[in-house]
C-alpha cells in the first residue's frame, strides 16, 4: 500500500462514520461530498489508466448532479410543512 | 523516506486549498446560492453558530462542481496523462457545471491553473501527491469542523469583498 | 513534440474563427461578468476546443482534419450551450 491509499482511504472511513453519526440531513450532504472526493481519487488510483480517469470524472459529475437534487427536495420539503 | 512523503502531500495540500478556495472567492461562491439547495446548506450551518457567507460557499461546492472538483479532477488527470489530462478535466468540469446550472467560471480555471501549478512543479512534487493533498484540503472544510471552517471562509469572503 | 503544438495551435485559431463568424461577444454583455450565463469568445471557446483536441488526439492520433473539426466543434458546443443545457 501507498502512502497516498493509506491517506485517502482513512479520510473516506471517517467520513463513513460521521455520515451515520451527524443527525442533521442537510449537513450529512456535506460529509457526502468529501466522501464522494475520496472515492472520485481512489478510483482513479487503483484503475491507472486514461478511462479510469474518465471513470472518476463522471462519477464525480453524477454524484454532485444528486447532491443537487437531495438539497432541492430538501428545501421543497421544508415549504409544503 | 515516509516523512519526505507526507510532507509532499502536505505542501501539495496547502497549495491546492490556496488554489480553490482564492479561485471560488473570486468568482463570487460566499455572495449568493447559485441554486436553491445551496441556501439551505447555508441556514442550516448559520443555525449551528456559523457563518451565513461561508455556508453558502461550502453549499455551493456540495451542489454543483465548482474550483475544488477542478482542482481534483485536473490532478488526477495530470497524474494518468499528463498536461493534455489537465484540458480533458477542464471540459468535463465546464459541461458538469452547465448541467448544475452554474455558469462554470470557477470550475474551468481551477482546473487550468492546478494543471499549470502541477507542471511547473512536477520535478519535486508529483501529481499524485497533489490527488491526496486536495481531499486532504476538502477535509478540513466539508468533514472536520463546519462552523470553524464556515467562519474562516466568511473572513476571507470579507477580506476580498465578496459578500459584505 | 512540435507537431503536437501545431495541432493544438489550429484548433485553437479554427475555433476563434468559428466563433467571429457566428457573432459571439468578445466578453459577456451582462455585469457582473462572474454570474453571467453568456458564452462568449475569451470563455469557453478556447477551452472547448482545445479540450475536444485533446480527446480526439489521444482517441484517434495525429491528425490535421481532427483539430479543424475539433475547433469547429468546440466553437459550436459554444454557440448554442444554452439550447444544449437549457435556459438557467
Amino acid at each position: 500500500m501507498d502512502i497516498v491509499e493509506i491517506i485517502i482511504g482513512v479520510i473516506a472511513l471517517l467520513m463513513a462514520i460521521r455520515i451515520f453519526l451527524t443527525r442533521s440531513r442537510a449537513r450529512k450532504l456535506l460529509y457526502l461530498c468529501c466522501l464522494s472526493f475520496c472515492i472520485s481519487a481512489l478510483i482513479a488510483l487503483y484503475v491507472d489508466s486514461p478511462m479510469g480517469g474518465i471513470v472518476a470524472i463522471t462519477y464525480f459529475v453524477c454524484s454532485t448532479l444528486s447532491s443537487n437534487a437531495i438539497a432541492y427536495t430538501i428545501e421543497q420539503a421544508k415549504d409544503i410543512e | 523516506m515516509e516523512i519526505v512523503e507526507i510532507i509532499k502531500v502536505v505542501v501539495a495540500g496547502i497549495i491546492c486549498w490556496l488554489n480553490f478556495v482564492l479561485i471560488d472567492t473570486y468568482f463570487g461562491l460566499p455572495e449568493k446560492p447559485g441554486v436553491l439547495g445551496a441556501k439551505t446548506i447555508g441556514e442550516k450551518i448559520r443555525d449551528i453558530g456559523g457563518n451565513i457567507h461561508g455556508g453558502y460557499f461550502m453549499g455551493n461546492i456540495v451542489c454543483s462542481p465548482d474550483a475544488s472538483a477542478g482542482t481534483l479532477l485536473a490532478s488526477i488527470m495530470s497524474y494518468l496523462m499528463g498536461v493534455e489530462g489537465g484540458i480533458i478535466a477542464a471540459l468535463l468540469v465546464w459541461i458538469g457545471n452547465r448541467l448544475c446550472a452554474d455558469p462554470g467560471y470557477a470550475g474551468t480555471i481551477g482546473a487550468l491553473t492546478i494543471t499549470a501549478i502541477i507542471y511547473l512543479l512536477s520535478p519535486i512534487i508529483e501529481a499524485k501527491y497533489f490527488i491526496a493533498g486536495m481531499v486532504l484540503a476538502i477535509f478540513t472544510i466539508q468533514g472536520f469542523e463546519h462552523k470553524y471552517a464556515s467562519i474562516l471562509l466568511g473572513k476571507i469572503a470579507k477580506k476580498m469583498n465578496r459578500g459584505e | 513534440m512540435g507537431d503536437i503544438a501545431i495541432l493544438y495551435l489550429t484548433s485553437l485559431i479554427i475555433s476563434l474563427i468559428v466563433a467571429l463568424i457566428l457573432k459571439l461577444p468578445l466578453i459577456p454583455k451582462e455585469k457582473p461578468v462572474r454570474f453571467s450565463f453568456q458564452t462568449s469568445i475569451i470563455f469557453p471557446t478556447p477551452i472547448l476546443a482545445l479540450g475536444i483536441e485533446a480527446i480526439f488526439r489521444n482517441l484517434f492520433g495525429n491528425y490535421i482534419v481532427l483539430a479543424v473539426f475539433a475547433g469547429l466543434f468546440g466553437a459550436l458546443l459554444s454557440k448554442y450551450s444554452d439550447k444544449l443545457f437549457g435556459e438557467p
